[in-house]
């Protein structure tokens, strides 16, 4: 479960960096700007660190999902997809309900939950490679 | 897996994590929520009104069906009962938790977040205790 969890891990910070720095990036600049934030403080080492343990925990409950929901399922890349979906959800609703809050913008929400989804599935089936029942 | 048990398991799940919601966000932390607003720009009218309120009781009902279906999913390995509902419990609240962590120093400080979260945790534990309760296996005896 940890090695596949620290895989599935790196897949999600190097998604992340790519989605977040290239293309998501002027967004969040003015959805901080329109909250009053200083946008350094979301670009600081410190910031940073906790983005990079947080994938890697992310990664360890992928592949923790995975090999719980496996006997249920069965092994293979649609089971550790159906774990990353399942995970996905409560990070999109939690967030959704965030978007009513006016924290985020509608469209925000929508292009995260799109990434999120698609390097979820990708991370999970990239750990749950590399699991393997004792 | 029970389909029908989940939607029930997770209604009841939602039930109690609203009224959980309901005295943490309108007493207990109150004041701190409404000076985050306040310091964010965020209209209280629009945070206290009836599409927010709305929002919020649905996102519960989701949080109590997706708790459901993980403890149902997670049976044949760990076995039903109490233990496996507080670890599907865990694992959802853990990924909510996390979501918020990367929100925390940006929209609001640690000190809230781990109040926040604390209680975010305890509400899903006793949320899933009475969600798994009510669900069962499509072969099981119902003895509720």
């Amino acid at each position: 479960v940890i090695a596949g969890g620290l895989v599935a891990g790196l897949v999600l910070n190097l998604l992340d960096v790519a989605w977040g720095m290239f293309v998501m990036q002027p967004e969040f600049d003015a959805n901080a700007k329109r909250l009053g934030l200083d946008p350094a403080v979301q670009q600081t080492t410190a910031a940073m660190m906790t983005w990079i343990v947080i994938d890697f925990i992310y990664g360890i409950l992928f592949v923790w999902t995975y090999a719980a929901i496996r006997p249920r399922f069965g092994p293979g890349p649609r089971t550790s997809a159906v774990a990353a979906l399942m995970l996905w959800a409560a990070v999109v609703i939690i967030m959704y309900g965030l978007t009513k809050g006016e924290l985020f913008t509608m469209s925000i929400w929508t292009k995260m939950s799109f990434f999120t989804l698609v390097a979820w599935v990708i991370a999970a089936t990239a750990g749950a490679a590399v699991y393997k029942e004792g | 897996m029970n389909a029908g048990r989940i939607v029930l398991g997770g209604l009841v799940a939602g039930v109690v994590m609203n009224l959980c919601d309901f005295v943490v966000n309108n007493y207990v932390l109150a004041r701190e929520w409404r000076r985050v607003a306040q310091s964010r720009n965020i209209d209280l009218e629009v945070l206290g009104g009836t599409s927010a309120f709305v929002t919020f009781v649905v996102v519960d009902m989701l949080y109590g069906m997706m708790i459901v279906w993980l403890y149902a999913a997670i049976r044949p390995r760990l076995g039903p009962g109490p233990v496996t509902a507080l670890i599907a419990g865990v694992v959802v609240a853990s990924v909510v938790a996390l979501a918020m962590a990367t929100l925390a120093e940006v929209f609001f400080s640690w000190d809230l977040y781990i109040k926040s979260t604390a209680l975010m945790l305890a509400s899903m534990l006793i949320a899933s205790v009475a969600g798994a309760q009510v669900y069962k296996e499509p072969d099981e005896p119902a003895t509720d």
